[in-house]
């Protein structure tokens, strides 16, 4: 077998085993690799109902044909789980030398289940799995805890890990690999974590062998080149961060937990006054061209704070916080990462806690005494610092996320818990980009802006982004599919605009990898399978059809200022494009999937054996 | 038409300048941005807009006043209008 091992190592915790499990070709034919893999192990092996921070709950790391092959942005990795926040399919994506290093141990992907009687290392060098105490790594955070990994394994094992956030089970948690980078979303960190699991440390001498291998460097090498164009220039230079102004200028910009979608002081803590003000140096994952991770640095000294800075960060931990000084907005995101917490849901979970004080419904002694205002940037630290370590009235609600927390405060403020089936939401206003809307709305695993690209369409003259219509079912659609294949393959969603024919040169890459002969046409099937195997994962675990909604906020109030002032999204408005969505997948008008779908993408089996 | 292009990410720094004003025609399109930009900063030229001064750079899109973008139809431009010139790649 070219490209693959086919195997899938599986880790049972609580009985201190490991076994490979072969691989069917089949099965990585129709699901690739990344998230298509791992959706589709965790469907297979995660028994229906299960506790999201229960042992059967299986934590998977999923690698893909395209790991180890040298190809530009291709050292990925995907981690999924039922996930805490959701109780649905949580699945994220991380880079760089762990998805490398875990496949050449000799397996496709990492299935662990079960749970540890106390804090473990999960160490995996080529063939042979221990089991080491990790009690010296509690309390670490996460670069603390790969460092001390590292020094006691040596240089060579690559550590997946996660920080105090994990460790308590904060429901979006986040896995933390290579000095800082993360798979953040869903929280996966808060499984690891329930799994009393600290760290997976993982070192490999076995790689996958490629079919072609002067072919591929041939084609390797031309799209290293147009890695380095015009296609990739903003993450090359400034990088996401400067989404910030421009979003603003657009009235996309969530402020003050989407009351507004301008800030007033957005050009402060923008991507180019972070960039001006606090560049450090550009990172690259492994086998990256195109480096656009931003290393910033604040502070001097003890109070130095250096790390990586990206839109979604920016955007939750500034203007969606109210937060106007850079600083606060630099240490906040670089906490999040050390302590292992998607920033996101951080920021987004922080921004209704702040809403909920100011209206009066969180009082001081239930804050823990913080003024939890909108631009108070101590009380943003400190919170956060709450939400990692669960400490206090305040760290042990708001650890539970936006959605449960605000079923707890009650009083209506779940109208202003600014998730979808509660992962909540990026930073893209859904009035003024109604693509988006769409695409936050159905999502499978949450309000996720990663799984659709929708937004790319809003940003041109393609759509008008301020009307809804039903043209835009289809465009979320393939954009879900297009992602799915991105993300299984996996390439970088950065290097997606230097393909002349994606689905060509995708196609091209992997029967080079794997001797295949896989067709254009079965890659675009494949992602249309990959989505439909979520939305089946999610079916199976409660699904409903109200769950494929939007915040009360969005779809009761208007816009009051920018360049879309007055905008509006209508529920009306809404279930039109998701009734536009459902028939261009070809679902049932309640957004369930009908037997003949099913047969038609060979998921008819996988329905009947889990039924 | 007076109106003010305000750049964002790589075009501000390599040039410098947060915002130019600039003279375009009433019904303008983007070959009009990329002529007005090469000429109130040069230092575009390669960057964002093409070395002939012609169009705008591919990784570069113009919108106007935060609504519609600006390419290759022309749009109604009136003096006070405000263009912003940012990166096609949208994705964060």
């Amino acid at each position: 077998m070219y490209g693959y091992h086919g195997v899938v190592l599986i880790v049972d915790l609580t009985a201190r085993t490991a076994r490979r499990e072969p691989l069917d070709v089949d099965v990585l034919r129709q699901f690739i690799g990344g998230t298509g893999l791992a959706s589709y192990l965790l469907y297979r092996h995660c028994p229906p109902g299960a506790d999201p921070l229960g042992p059967d709950n299986p934590l998977v790391f999923a690698c893909s044909p395209l790991v180890g092959s040298r190809l530009t942005t291709s050292s990925k990795f995907a981690v999924a789980a039922k996930s805490p926040l959701t109780g649905m399919i949580g699945d994220s994506i991380s880079s760089s030398f762990l998805a490398v290093e875990l496949k050449r141990t000799g397996c496709d992907a990492l299935l662990i289940r079960g749970r540890s009687d106390e804090p473990t290392l999960l160490t995996i060098e080529d063939g042979r799995v221990e089991f080491l105490s990790a009690a010296e790594l509690m309390g670490l955070t996460t670069l603390e805890t790969e460092r001390d990994v590292r020094n006691r394994l040596g240089r060579r094992f690559r550590v997946a890990c996660i920080g105090p956030a994990g460790e308590n089970m904060v429901r979006f948690a986040s896995i933390a690999n290579d000095g800082g980078r993360q798979a953040g979303r869903t929280g996966t960190g808060a499984v690891m974590g329930s799994k009393n699991l600290k760290a997976v440390a993982v070192r490999g001498r076995n790689p996958a062998a490629v079919f072609d291998r002067d072919g591929l460097d041939e084609i390797g090498r031309g799209l290293s080149a147009k890695s380095l164009g015009p296609a990739t220039e903003k993450y090359r230079t400034t990088g996401t961060m400067a989404n910030v102004a421009v979003f603003d200028r657009l009235g996309a910009l969530p402020t003050r937990n989407f009351r507004q979608s301008t800030f007033e002081s957005a050009d402060d803590v923008s991507g180019e006054a972070l960039y001006q003000g606090h560049f450090v140096k550009n990172a690259h994952c492994a086998n990256c061209t195109i480096g656009c991770e931003k290393v910033l640095s604040v502070g001097a000294g003890a109070k130095k704070s250096t790390g990586r800075m990206e839109y979604e960060s920016a955007f939750a931990l500034g203007p969606l916080v109210g937060v106007s000084d850079r600083e606060t907005v630099i240490r906040a995101s670089h906490y999040c990462d050390e302590m292992g917490m998607d920033t996101i849901s951080a920021g987004v979970t922080t921004a209704w806690a702040m809403e909920c004080f100011e209206r009066g419904i969180l009082t001081l002694d239930e804050t823990d005494g913080l003024e939890l205002r909108f631009g108070n940037s101590n009380a943003i630290l400190a919170c956060l610092e709450y939400i990692s370590n669960k400490n206090g009235k305040l760290g042990t609600l708001l650890a539970e996320g936006s959605r449960i927390a605000s079923g707890i405060v009650g009083q209506k403020s779940e109208g202003w818990a600014m998730h979808v089936k509660g992962l909540e939401m990026p930073g893209y206003e859904p009035r003024s980009l109604k693509t988006m809307a769409l695409a936050l709305a159905v999502s499978t695993r949450g309000a996720c802006h990663n799984r659709s690209s929708a937004y790319e369409a809003d940003f041109s003259n393609r759509v008008n982004r301020l009307e809804a219509d039903a043209e835009r079912g289809k465009i979320t659609a393939d954009g879900e599919d297009f992602s799915a294949v991105l993300d299984s393959l996996i390439w970088c969603k950065f290097l997606r605009k230097a393909f002349d024919d994606f689905w060509g040169e995708s196609a091209s890459a992997l029967n080079l990898v794997t001797g295949w002969d896989v067709t254009p046409r079965e890659l675009k099937a494949a992602g249309e399978r990959i989505n439909n195997l979520k939305k089946l994962f999610n079916i199976r675990e409660g699904w409903q059809r109200e769950d494929d909604t939007l915040p009360d906020r969005v779809l009761s109030e208007r816009l009051p200022d920018g360049a879309a002032a007055g905008v509006g999204l209508s529920t009306d408005e809404l279930e039109l494009m998701i009734a536009a969505y459902y028939e261009a997948r070809g679902w049932n008008e309640d957004g369930t999937i009908p037997a003949s779908k099913l047969a038609e993408m060979n998921l008819d089996r996988l329905w009947t054996t889990a039924s | 038409m007076r109106v003010t292009v305000e750049l964002f990410g790589h075009a501000r720094l390599v040039s410098g300048v947060r915002e130019v004003e600039a003279r375009i025609p009433a019904r303008a399109d983007s070959s009009h941005i990329a002529a007005a930009l090469v000429s109130e900063a040069p230092a575009l030229s390669g960057v964002a807009v093409s070395e002939d001064g012609r169009s705008l750079m591919p990784s570069y899109t113009a919108n106007l006043n935060g609504l519609a973008f600006i390419g290759d139809e022309p749009v109604s431009v009136s003096s006070g209008d405000r263009i912003y010139v940012f990166s096609s790649q949208a994705g964060g």
